[in-house]
């Protein structure tokens, strides 16, 4: 029986080190409306890049306490990708725009990568890594490839960010 | 002793599967989404860009012979060009540009105006020249079935116009021509189809 217990307590003890729950959050709006596609003179097409700069904010912290404590530097790695029907001359970008803010402490944020625009696809791709909770991480969206000859309507995609534990 | 150690190895074999979901439980991944929605308009643009100046003369050339009538066969040297951007939200909709002359046209003659043929660095569903067309105080189709598109900007971009003016046929008419310099407007206008 107390090799049982010894077994059980062990186990455990595994759950606490992998079991950590990091959670992100996002904030704000990124919406490329109709004031943004205007067509300055006639005989033009639209701007070839619109840009959302810095409306929307990236939180990521441990939703577990007991790891919070234990653990509060473990690195984590965000990876990003998108889902719609766009056409492929369609091209969303995102850059982070900032480095945002230790959650807890005022200390300069352990943070890298994803300075400069990138392509998001379809298929999943690393986007910048870390190490602690931070908290409003600011992001750039870019869209380029839209034109007057696609016609008017609207047009739909989600961005999906997945944080995994490491780099 | 060996029944003892069957349900311990149970008991760990059990322990060991439970850990193991709880394991996978908690190994999951965060993830959010964040929707972006992208709002094209419905655009009309119309612009006139002339290669010289907007304000072109259509003038009759006197006969060299006495018997001979007026020769109304001048056309413009000098094009103005018509620039457009459009958007529609559906590829089945169409819209015209449409000419009214505000002003009055000397009698015994007609104003007529005929669009070339798009040329240029646009892209899109552009529009077809309506031919040569008489110019009254009533919209006239002057480019007609254009789509989402754009010209490109400036002169060499679009449809330029060919003015002409044309004596009327009947002797009635022609006795209703006399020496004059009038000026009119010509307005153009992107407009959709009814």
């Amino acid at each position: 029986m107390r090799a049982t217990f010894i077994i059980l307590f062990l186990l455990s003890s595994i759950q606490f080190t992998f079991g950590q729950q990091l959670q992100l959050e996002i904030s704000g709006s990124a919406n490329f409306d109709n004031a943004m596609f205007t067509v300055k003179e006639a005989g033009l097409d639209f701007a070839s890049v619109l840009e959302n700069e810095s409306s929307v904010l990236l939180t990521l912290f441990q939703s577990d306490d007991i790891t919070k404590k234990n653990n509060p530097n473990s690195k984590w790695r965000i990876a990003i990708y998108k889902q719609d029907d766009w056409s492929d001359d369609l091209l969303l970008e995102v850059k982070r725009a900032g480095s945002g803010k230790n959650i807890g402490n005022n200390g300069k944020t352990n943070i890298h990568g994803g300075e400069n625009y990138q392509v998001i696809r379809k298929t999943e791709g690393l986007f910048f890594e870390g190490m602690g909770e931070i908290r409003d991480i600011p992001l750039n969206l870019k869209l380029s490839g839209f034109s007057v000859t696609m016609g008017a309507g609207s047009h739909n995609s989600r961005i999906v960010f997945t944080v995994y534990e490491g780099w | 002793m060996v029944l003892l150690s069957m349900k311990l190895k149970a008991t760990i074999l059990t322990l060991l599967f439970i850990s193991f979901v709880s394991f996978s439980v908690y190994a999951q991944n965060s993830a959010v989404s964040h929707k972006i929605n992208v709002d094209v308009p419905e655009v009309a643009l119309l612009g006139l860009v002339a290669e010289s100046s907007k304000e072109i003369t259509v003038s009759a050339v006197a006969p060299n012979e006495a018997g001979s009538a007026v020769d109304f066969s001048l056309k413009n040297k000098d094009h103005i060009w018509i620039n457009y951007s459009s958007i529609l939200s559906k590829s089945t909709q169409k819209r015209k540009v449409i000419a009214t002359v505000q002003g009055e046209i000397p009698a015994g003659v007609t104003l007529n105006v005929q669009a070339s043929e798009y040329s240029g660095a646009g892209k899109g569903k552009l529009g077809k020249s309506a031919g040569v067309v008489t110019l009254s105080n009533q919209p006239t189709d002057v480019i007609v079935d254009i789509g989402s598109c754009f010209t490109g900007k400036g002169v060499n971009n679009g449809h330029y116009l060919t003015y002409q003016l044309q004596q009327k046929t009947s002797s009635v008419d022609y006795a209703q021509l006399s020496q004059s310099q009038i000026a009119v407007n010509v307005v153009y206008t992107l407009t959709d189809y009814n």
